[in-house]
């Protein structure tokens, strides 16, 4: 189950910024690119809590990111 | 340092780890990773278009500025890092005394206020878009955007600071959740922008004409701007001064199993302070030429380029952020005032970071601020590497105020004020070229006065 997890944040991944290579080179319309990085944005956000747990010795309550 | 002002996850924070709790190297690739993917990227990076860098210089400087940062992480932060295996705040209070560490923790609580104030003006550009809610910034420093903007920032102050008031472990799930994605965006964001830009060959991408076009709008709009190669390296070099220079990380780093460990910090640089960057400026470039507008609002940046992922990933970027900074300078305050809960003063930092947030030269003078916030911060890790490289071999006592019993080491604080002081008088226009100047003066000034006075204050504690 973790693996399927894996592979579809990684699809998710994947659909997050390759549309925008796809419009680079005239492929899509601009809307269309963002239409499908926001569904790829969805699934990405639903599959990945299934796999990633918190990192051990957070970091950020010592040190803001700048 | 008092326990409530330190971390709260209570893993050795006043003793050596032990070596069952180190951790290997991947780990820290793994924490560095998402690190610096923060809200401020989407405002830093159209600064340095807006600024007049050009693009050779950007590409060229962030590299180098970049590298630098990596080896002073590397070779300055790592090996005290594994030798002590204390958190700053321990280790600054065995060498300072716990009133100045905690003043120092003050310090920068206040200054963790005015960035966390600043991700929240980010994350009400982004919420502001859907509402059609303008984002101006005023020509003076004290001058607040339109009021439905001051509204806006109010709110989301106050859902940010509920949330940090609540604890923070579920904002620092959500951060490591979205960390990879946001990469993801803002990578997609420039790929985005070449496209709309119409740069869509090697040629194009070489003739450069998208951005030089660019850079001169802005300078038709707001006369002459100059920020060089040098500046650029400076600034990126030393806009985390306070975490390698003032050794913040080695709260990090003191869990590092092996040395290499110290290189983790690469990929949150080249990821976050190099392609997030160059990828926020990309937007403001075909916002320029798309709209001829040179505004830096990171909200209808994103929105141009990606929808409403763009959105999304602002406000998320500028949540998971400002949350644990607020949270982190309401452990700085309550540090000061331990009588006071930690949720009252998270609700007090919440609002300070708020009425910031009002005010949009703050963000707009991000550049500005990220080098004061260096200079403040940094030299104090100049305290540190003298007392543990230099002190005994000049054959002085290290660690003071742990074998004194002393609240405040009087050389340790003139050491840290003075160079600050004067740093920021002479390069109050850009503060980060003060950083370096300060740190070793610092050092210097630390082990002279400590060469003077340590031998008296230390014989009268004995008697």
């Amino acid at each position: 189950m973790k693996n399927m997890a894996k592979l579809v944040s990684l699809v998710a991944l994947i659909g997050t910024f390759g549309p925008s290579f796809v419009f680079l080179a005239n492929g899509i319309s601009l809307e269309t690119a963002a239409w499908i990085s926001l569904f790829a944005t969805i699934v990405w956000f639903i599959a990945t809590p299934m796999w990633m747990g918190r990192l051990e010795h957070e970091i950020d309550e010592e040190s803001p990111m700048i | 340092m008092a326990e409530e002002t330190q971390s709260s996850s209570g893993e050795f924070e006043r003793e050596r780890v032990p070596d069952d709790a180190l951790m290997g190297p991947g780990k820290f690739w793994g924490m560095y990773a998402g690190e610096h993917a923060a809200g401020t990227e989407f405002m830093i990076g159209p600064l340095f278009l807006g600024a007049g860098a050009s693009l050779q210089d950007l590409l060229l400087g962030l590299l180098v500025g970049n590298l630098l940062a990596v080896l002073t992480w590397r070779y300055l932060v790592t090996p005290i890092a594994m030798a002590k295996r204390f958190t700053l705040y321990y280790q600054l209070e065995r060498i300072a005394g716990s009133g100045l560490v905690k003043f120092y923790n003050l310090v920068n609580g206040v200054l963790f206020c005015f960035l966390a104030g600043a991700m929240i003006t980010v994350s009400a550009t982004a919420v502001g878009v859907p509402f059609d809610i303008k984002f101006t910034v005023p020509e003076s420093v004290l001058g607040l955007s339109e009021s439905s903007f001051s509204v806006l920032v109010v709110i989301v102050g106050v859902v940010i600071s509920l949330v940090a008031a609540a604890g923070y472990s579920m904002v620092a799930r959500v951060a490591n959740i979205a960390a990879p994605w946001m990469i993801a965006v803002f990578a997609a964001c420039g790929i985005v922008s070449l496209g709309r830009m119409g740069v869509n060959s090697w040629a194009s991408l070489q003739e450069g004409t998208f951005w030089s076009d660019a850079i001169a709008f802005v300078v038709e709009q707001n006369g002459p701007q100059e920020f060089g190669f040098g500046k650029i390296v400076i600034f990126s070099w030393l806009c985390n001064g306070a975490m390698h220079f003032g050794m913040a990380d080695l709260s990090i780093f003191r869990f590092a199993k092996k040395s290499s460990a110290g290189w983790a910090p690469a990929i949150g640089m080249f990821l976050g302070h190099y392609v997030a960057w160059i990828s926020a400026a990309l937007l403001l470039a075909a916002q320029i030429k798309t709209a001829q507008d040179a505004s830096a609002n990171p909200g209808a940046l994103a929105w141009s380029a990606m929808g409403w992922t763009g959105i999304v990933c602002v406000v998320i970027a500028g949540w998971t952020t400002a949350n644990p900074t607020i949270y982190r300078a309401g452990l700085a305050f309550q540090g000061m005032l331990p009588k006071c809960s930690r949720i009252s003063m998270t609700l007090l930092a919440g609002a300070v970071a708020t009425v910031a947030g009002m005010f949009p030269n703050l963000s707009a003078k991000l550049l500005g601020f990220v080098g004061l916030y260096g200079t403040i911060l940094g030299p104090m890790g100049a305290v540190i590497f003298v007392d543990f490289y230099l002190m005994k071999r000049f054959g002085l006592v290290d660690e003071l105020a742990s074998k004194t019993g002393a609240v405040v080491n009087v050389a340790v604080l003139i050491a840290w004020l003075l160079p600050v002081c004067v740093g920021l008088y002479f390069f109050r226009e850009f503060p980060a070229y003060a950083v370096v100047p300060a740190w070793l003066a610092c050092g210097v000034i630390y082990l002279l006065l400590s060469k003077v006075s340590q031998p008296k204050q230390f014989s009268q504690t004995k008697a």
